[in-house]
């Protein structure tokens, strides 16, 4: 008998004697039920500080780009660490240009799917002197529209210890959907991917070149909830699950503001150049809640140039016990 | 449950329902458990990815396409689950290689250790637990899964030709072996 035929006749003959031991199901419901009161993930990246950098532009290296200055707000577990510099290039026409990639991209992926890409308009928003060893892409997906507002707020309660929400009624906001993501691009992780990118642009001369990607472990869950105000502006409330320690790490030009919340630290911030925005605008407040197995850090944003600090202070008090 | 079965309870398990969670685990859990097991050759890692690859599924279920059969599909979930496992493992093994050195063997527990030699008791399989990792889920997911070379490149995100060279590496090991094995008991049987 040929060896082939040998391992599948063994395998087959193997598979009726194997057995699933007794206590296998309790010991997988506790695991999940574990991990979704927010408990620590088992694996070799427990006790080692990660450092991530934010979503949005420079999500892979920051290191060696001197920032005018940082605000910063953290509890034990989580650190946020928002860099300023006027380094990052930004033009409104080039930004146009790159949203009209993403959306692109975003068309030609199916519903759950991601990808990254990579251009030349979005290399031409990387500082300068830009070290040829150091990758980019930007992260693109087209997530699952979660649209009835009881199901995301149950499912936002099985994933987000101690979960906040802010009150609908007082703000006069309306539930538009919630998505598995963060509010705008993600993090990128798939190095290689990245390379293969870049290669595609510098050297291969392609106009945009982007990859689906597929990750089995969301390493870094995010979840939005979007919202309408009553004036019809969308008000972002993203949610960060942070069970391990880790620092966060955001480099941008926006303008920061450091701020107490009903006795919280909290960080406002303004970016004008934020390329993913329609108008080019990203305005956001952002505080760490600490869960006793978890960090969650919420931040409540707009891209509406009539949403002001006010209002999105209102909406995150709301969000939080007196 | 048949595979067109399967789809409205996907769809709630999406949404967190937890009765669509568990018929869905109850109906593939001993086929993932299964392949769990010939890929980690160990009872109580194949126990730990097990509850890994549920505790996904509902973040990974977006990227299911219903085109596809679903417990193929969830096959490949688990197979990529299983070979972050290894990874894990071998750089924890490097870190605490001097640790390990230092400490008492681990006394596994010698009934699970004779139900899994019952369970795998195959001359060849017992060779195939032998190869690398590499080679052993390429052989588990081509001659237990009966998946094309093409899908397993898929499944595992490597190159096809890396997936054919592997294989190639693998059955011609196990040829050796079972050829040294053979002259081994011939020997012994004119040993005499």
């Amino acid at each position: 008998m040929r060896i082939e035929e040998r391992l599948t006749e063994a395998y087959r003959e193997a598979a009726g004697r194997v057995t699933i031991p007794n206590g296998i199901d309790a010991r997988v419901g506790r695991r999940i039920g574990a991990s979704r009161s927010g408990g620590r993930r088992t694996g070799g990246r427990r006790g080692r500080t990660k450092w991530l950098v934010l979503a949005s532009l420079l999500a892979l290296l920051v290191m060696g780009f001197t920032a005018q200055y940082f605000v910063k707000i953290g509890d034990g577990r989580l650190s946020l660490e928002l860099s300023v510099t006027d380094r990052i290039r930004f033009d409104p026409v080039t930004a146009a240009a790159v949203r009209d990639q993403l959306r692109e991209v975003k068309s030609r992926l199916a519903v759950g799917e991601k990808a990254l890409v990579y251009s030349k308009e979005i290399r031409s928003f990387l500082p300068e002197p830009w070290d040829k060893e150091m990758h980019y892409a930007e992260y693109v997906s087209n997530p699952v529209l979660h649209t009835d507002a009881g199901e995301w707020r149950a499912r936002l309660a099985s994933y987000v210890p101690g979960l906040l929400l802010p009150d609908e009624k007082e703000n006069g906001l309306a539930f538009v959907n919630g998505t598995d993501e963060f509010a705008y691009g993600g993090v990128v992780l798939e190095t290689d991917v990245v390379k293969r990118l870049n290669a595609k642009v510098e050297e291969e001369g392609e106009t945009l070149a982007w990859e689906k990607i597929v990750r089995d472990e969301p390493l870094f869950p995010a979840y939005t909830t979007l919202y309408e105000d009553p004036a019809g502006n969308e008000i972002k409330v993203t949610m960060q699950v942070v069970a391990e320690k880790s620092k966060y790490v955001g480099l941008s030009k926006a303008d920061q503001e450091k701020l107490v919340l009903k006795g919280r630290e909290a960080v406002f911030s303004v970016n004008d150049s934020h390329y993913f925005s329609d108008t080019n605008r990203y305005a956001s407040l952002s505080w760490i809640d600490s869960q006793p197995d978890a960090s969650v850090l919420y931040t409540v944003g707009s891209s509406s140039p009539s949403v002001d600090k006010e209002e999105l202070v209102s909406i995150a008090e709301t969000m939080l016990e007196p | 449950m048949q595979d067109h079965e399967f789809h409205p309870w996907l769809e709630k398990l999406i949404l967190g329902d937890s009765e669509a969670y568990r018929r869905v685990y109850e109906a593939t859990k001993d086929d993932v458990y299964r392949l769990l097991l010939f890929l980690l050759n160990d009872r109580e890692d194949a126990g730990d990815v097990l509850g890994e690859v549920y505790l996904n599924l509902p973040r990974s279920l977006p990227g299911y396409r219903t085109d596809q059969p679903f417990r193929k599909w969830l096959n490949g979930m688990a197979a990529r689950q299983a070979s972050n496992w290894k990874r894990r493992l071998w750089r924890k093994g490097r870190l605490f290689e001097k640790a390990k050195r230092l400490a008492p063997e681990s006394v596994a527990s010698p009934s699970e250790d004779r139900l899994l030699e019952k369970e795998l008791s195959s001359e060849i399989l017992t060779l195939v637990n032998r190869l690398p990792y590499k080679l052993r889920e390429v052989v588990v997911l081509r001659h237990y899964r009966e998946c094309t070379l093409e899908e397993i490149a898929e499944t595992l995100g490597i190159p096809l030709g890396t997936v054919k060279s592997r294989h190639h590496s693998a059955l011609a090991k196990l040829r050796a072996w079972l050829g040294k094995d053979h002259v081994l008991k011939e020997k012994m049987l004119h040993a005499d």
